[in-house]
């Protein structure tokens, strides 16, 4: 079973990769897609439209279509600096290079609408951000936004395990023997160095989420778990032992 | 984290089961292409009355919003389009 469902989730991958080889560089993620969308999709009321709609349902009704939803339901949250136009430039660049590899990423920014509108403040907006989003990439930061976050995301230690701590390998090492350093506050940390920093987000977020996925799928069709008849949650295994 | 896992598989699980209602795959390719002129007046005339049902099971699970009475794919919806297109490559 298992095997069964790494060779379905290979082929996933394979049509991600070759997805994000036939995509170069883009400033705006949805606008570019919406635009091959466009391109791709055949007029309504042509036998062409009615095809494509045909084989996505038929796919789509398969079982093995359920990872590829489960992972493109799950999203990720990328915090870091955006206090100027280099920074917020690269966050944009991780977030477009997340979801060209087929996994949702949002940036906070998105939810500072909400703030125009509704007035939400920033502690709001994390709590909003942590809580909906599986997994949180946080790149090491001075600005005093980043530093509200990481207060915040380490004063909440449920949160703790959807966190990647992202930090500059020479800044880490110049830490790495101080336990009083506020890096003691991450359980999982990664080192990059600059150029790398794209990559190694791609590679651990994808790590994450399709472990993630696994679970989930694993855990519903081999009945384990919650989805078992009898499960008997831990706390209750733990009083009666 | 197990409720939370419990949690996410409901929501894909929906997720899917909302695509696959009634005319939603046509819907939503249709306002991938055609967006973001397309009104809801417009949906009603191609796609019946009862798609006006489907247009708020699709608002629930945050594939599409209405703005001033056109009907527009969000971000999620567009991604999720693409994704379904994934399956037919």
């Amino acid at each position: 079973m298992t095997s069964i469902i790494q060779k379905r989730n290979f082929k996933i991958l394979q049509v991600i990769v070759f997805l994000r080889k036939s995509s170069g560089s883009m400033k705006d993620y949805f606008k570019e897609t919406k635009k091959l969308l466009e391109e791709k999709i055949p007029d309504y009321d042509t036998p062409q439209f009615k095809k494509l709609r045909n084989k996505i349902r038929e796919k789509l009704e398969k079982k093995e279509s359920d990872f590829l939803i489960i992972i493109r339901s799950l999203s990720i949250l990328i915090l870091g600096d955006w206090y100027n136009k280099e920074k917020k430039e690269l966050l944009l660049r991780i977030k477009n290079n997340l979801l060209k590899n087929g996994l949702y990423a949002e940036t906070i920014d998105k939810y500072y609408d909400i703030k125009k509108k509704g007035g939400l403040g920033q502690i709001q907006i994390l709590e909003e951000c942590c809580i909906n989003h599986q997994l949180i990439i946080f790149i090491d930061g001075d600005g005093k936004g980043t530093i509200i976050d990481q207060n915040y995301i380490c004063e909440n230690y449920w949160f703790h395990g959807k966190v990647i701590f992202f930090i500059e390998e020479s800044k880490f090492n110049k830490m790495k023997n101080d336990p009083s350093k506020y890096i003691r506050d991450f359980p999982t940390i990664i080192t990059y160095k600059k150029e790398e920093l794209l990559e190694k987000i791609l590679v651990f977020s994808r790590l994450r989420l399709y472990r993630l996925a696994n679970i989930i799928q694993t855990q519903k069709y081999r009945g384990r778990g919650l989805y078992g008849q009898g499960y008997v949650p831990w706390k209750y295994r733990i009083k009666k032992s | 984290m197990s409720e939370e896992i419990k949690r996410m598989s409901v929501e894909a699980s929906k997720l899917k089961s909302v695509i696959l209602r009634n005319n939603n795959i046509d819907i939503l390719l249709y306002l991938a292409k055609y967006n973001p002129t397309t009104t809801i007046k417009e949906i009603k005339e191609r796609f019946g009355e009862e798609s006006l049902k489907e247009i708020d099971l699709l608002k629930q699970s945050h594939l599409v919003r209405e703005e001033k009475e056109r009907l527009i794919l969000t971000d999620e919806g567009i991604f999720q389009v693409e994704g379904l297109l994934t399956l037919v490559v």
